[in-house]
């Protein structure tokens, strides 16, 4: 399609938006569309899909609710009139499951991590992305799936009190308690747990995936009793805050925000942290159909927009048009700029996909007393 | 009331019901519960016995799945114990409850309640903050120079026992309270006057006959420990996973629906199972408050 084409398309389209939310009538548009040499797709008195009345976004609750909601919420609502609605009560595989076996999902799009996106997509769960809606271009090769995009990074990254070590300390500081007392934490949930534990015992970045996990239980186990696990962010922050711990396995928004809030006595290490890439993901018969779902998407491709968020709460860039924007700051604490990228380790998605059911309980088994 | 009496009543109950006209009051609740309750419950099962493939397979990692039979093991354990401190305390206020006047009976009662009607979420929360390394508690023995290094007090098991504990202790002294009530006080006097000590009479009269309401309690109290989700996920640390929040895991992470239903399914035969026992030995409509 040539861009003028598209250019004139777009036209159309703010002429059909306006049409469907009441703002012209029906003879000004087939005009609007008659100056340019279109003819609309009139159904049912609604051009093109029919507008929904909101977007409804899932995800995990806290800052990420305000900065969703005024950042790409607000953009969304002016491009398109249609408000979004933030969820932010957790979309869970089982939730998503048990929404879209039983016909009822809300949710238009969900955060998720894209080996759940591999899962929820493989059981026939989700709705396709629309990668004509969606840009294949302003995700970073190969995040780009089925059922699932890149929507943004996040780390497991080695967080500590600095007051407590000379130097940066490392994962085999990590597990050695002797070293270094004090009680460590790692999430409770598991993700970068295990491969932290193999990176400590020496097994090579690279060779990390597929996971041994006996090794890495066994590593675990090695400090069991300086162990105490996070099971929510928020959880994470606040034993540092209290210094119930002097260092742990914890996620790279929560690191930046407790750098902030201690004065820097709390910070972090990008030295094999584990990137995490999350994804979005459209549920089956979401409400405002798949067109809006993936426009929504799209939305949230806007590289300044995806800076905004990692202001407001340290969410990291998918679009890597991003990062040339980017002060150096803002950099220091993306997961993904490349200076940060490859000192860490990238999360397996296929691994996780495959295993991450019986992964998980045979981790659950081993840290529970 | 012995067994045979409380069959009778509850025999003769039913006689009485099918003849009486006001039972279709309760038919809109029977039905709101049926649809509601019933149904959605025979839907567990059904997913426990079809997925992924239709059979037993499910309940046979009852005996064969080594981590399911560790969390078992834990749950019965982690209930065990919280029952046994619980009826413990509670035997020793409900005791005194039943002895003091009635000024300070209502205090105790008022100190009891109190705490009931807190939220788990904000008990859980709450113990946290007391007790973590760095609390209030941990500051105090520090500052009094019992101790150098902080006693963990949460985020282990020691913490799921406390905060268990705590939240069980209404549920074992309003039903013991009730029991001893029942009481005649003549009766430990009469022991006295025929020269037993103080501890005998306790231990050969009062005791035995607070028996019934012991058993009750601990039934009761043993039931609702099993359930607790809330208070061993936050002050647990996360290494002490029970069965409810195995289930949970079950349904909303690994996506394995046949497991977890086949589990909830258990944890309801395993409580229908001890009700039905309870059942023959105390009188369970008057534990429950029902007369």
């Amino acid at each position: 399609m040539n861009p003028n084409k598209m250019f004139l398309e777009d036209c159309a389209q703010i002429a059909a938006e306006k049409y469907n939310k009441g703002r012209i009538d029906r003879r000004q548009l087939l005009k609007a569309c008659a100056a340019l040499g279109l003819v609309p797709v009139l159904q049912s008195g609604k051009a093109f899909a029919a507008t929904p009345s909101q977007i409804v976004h899932a995800n995990w609750g806290g800052d990420a609710v305000t900065c969703i909601t005024d950042i790409y919420g607000a953009a969304f609502e002016a491009a398109t009139g249609v408000p979004a609605l933030v969820d932010g009560s957790g979309p869970l595989e089982g939730t998503i499951k048990q929404m879209v076996e039983t016909n009822s999902t809300i949710w238009d799009c969900c955060d998720s991590d894209i080996f759940s996106g591999l899962r929820l997509g493989r059981a026939n769960l989700l709705t396709a992305i629309d990668y004509s809606i969606v840009d294949r271009d302003k995700i970073l090769a190969p995040f780009t799936y089925d059922y699932a995009v890149l929507g943004y990074w996040y780390s497991y990254a080695l967080t500590y009190d600095t007051t407590k070590f000379d130097g940066v300390p490392t994962w085999v500081d990590f597990f050695d308690v002797e070293k270094y007392p004090g009680n460590r934490t790692m999430y409770k949930w598991m993700n970068g747990a295990p491969e932290a534990a193999l990176i400590a015992d020496g097994v090579p970045l690279d060779e990390v995936y597929p996971l041994d996990m006996d090794r890495a239980l066994e590593k675990i186990d090695s400090i069991s009793d300086h162990v105490i696990y996070w099971g929510s962010g928020a959880e994470s922050q606040t034993m540092f805050l209290d210094e119930e711990v002097v260092m742990g396995n914890i996620w790279q928004t929560r690191a930046t925000v407790l750098e902030r809030d201690t004065g820097g006595r709390v910070t972090w290490s990008w030295d094999q942290a584990i990137a995490y890439p999350a994804a979005w993901i459209i549920p089956g018969n979401n409400p405002a159909g798949a067109e809006y779902a993936n426009r929504w998407i799209a939305q949230m491709q806007d590289p300044e927009l995806q800076i905004a968020v990692l202001d407001c709460y340290g969410q990291g860039p998918a679009n890597p048009a991003a990062i040339d924007m980017m002060t150096p700051e803002q950099r220091r604490l993306h997961p993904a700029a490349p200076e940060n990228l490859e000192r860490q380790l990238v999360a397996d998605s296929e691994y996780w996909a495959e295993h991450y059911d019986d992964v998980l309980n045979e981790f659950l088994d081993a840290i529970s007393a | 009331m012995t067994t045979a009496e409380a069959s009778a009543g509850i025999g003769g109950e039913r006689r009485g019901l099918r003849a009486n006209p006001y039972f279709l009051l309760i038919l809109p609740l029977l039905a709101l519960l049926l649809s509601l309750y019933a149904w959605p419950m025979l839907q567990v099962f059904w997913i426990s016995v079809s997925d992924p493939a239709f059979g037993l397979e499910n309940y046979e990692k009852l005996f064969t799945s080594r981590g399911i039979l560790k969390m078992l093991h834990t749950t019965f354990e982690v209930c065990l114990i919280t029952t046994g401190l619980a009826m413990f305390f509670g035997y020793i206020v409900a005791y005194a409850m039943a002895h003091v006047t009635d000024r300070h009976r209502t205090l105790m009662l008022l100190f009891i309640l109190v705490p009931f009607w807190v939220s788990v979420l904000a008990r859980a929360f709450s113990w946290l903050m007391l007790l973590h390394d760095n609390g209030i508690v941990n500051d105090a023995l520090r500052a009094w120079g019992i101790t150098d290094e902080p006693v963990h007090l949460v985020r282990n098991q020691i913490g799921v026992y406390i905060g268990m504990v705590h939240y069980m202790i209404p549920y074992a002294v309003l039903p013991l309270y009730a029991a001893m009530r029942m009481i005649d006080p003549r009766v430990v006097s009469a022991a006295r006057g025929l020269g037993a000590g103080p501890f005998e009479s306790f231990w050969r009269v009062y005791l035995p006959l607070s028996l019934p309401g012991l058993i009750g309690a601990g039934v009761l109290v043993f039931i609702l420990t099993l359930g607790f989700f809330v208070t061993p996920a936050i002050l647990g640390g996360g290494k002490t996973m029970m069965i409810a929040e195995y289930v949970s895991v079950q349904i909303l992470q690994t996506v394995r629906w046949g497991i977890g239903s086949m589990l909830a399914v258990t944890l309801l035969l395993i409580v229908l199972a001890m009700l039905a026992v309870m059942s023959r030995i105390v009188d369970l409509r008057g534990l429950f408050g029902a007369k």
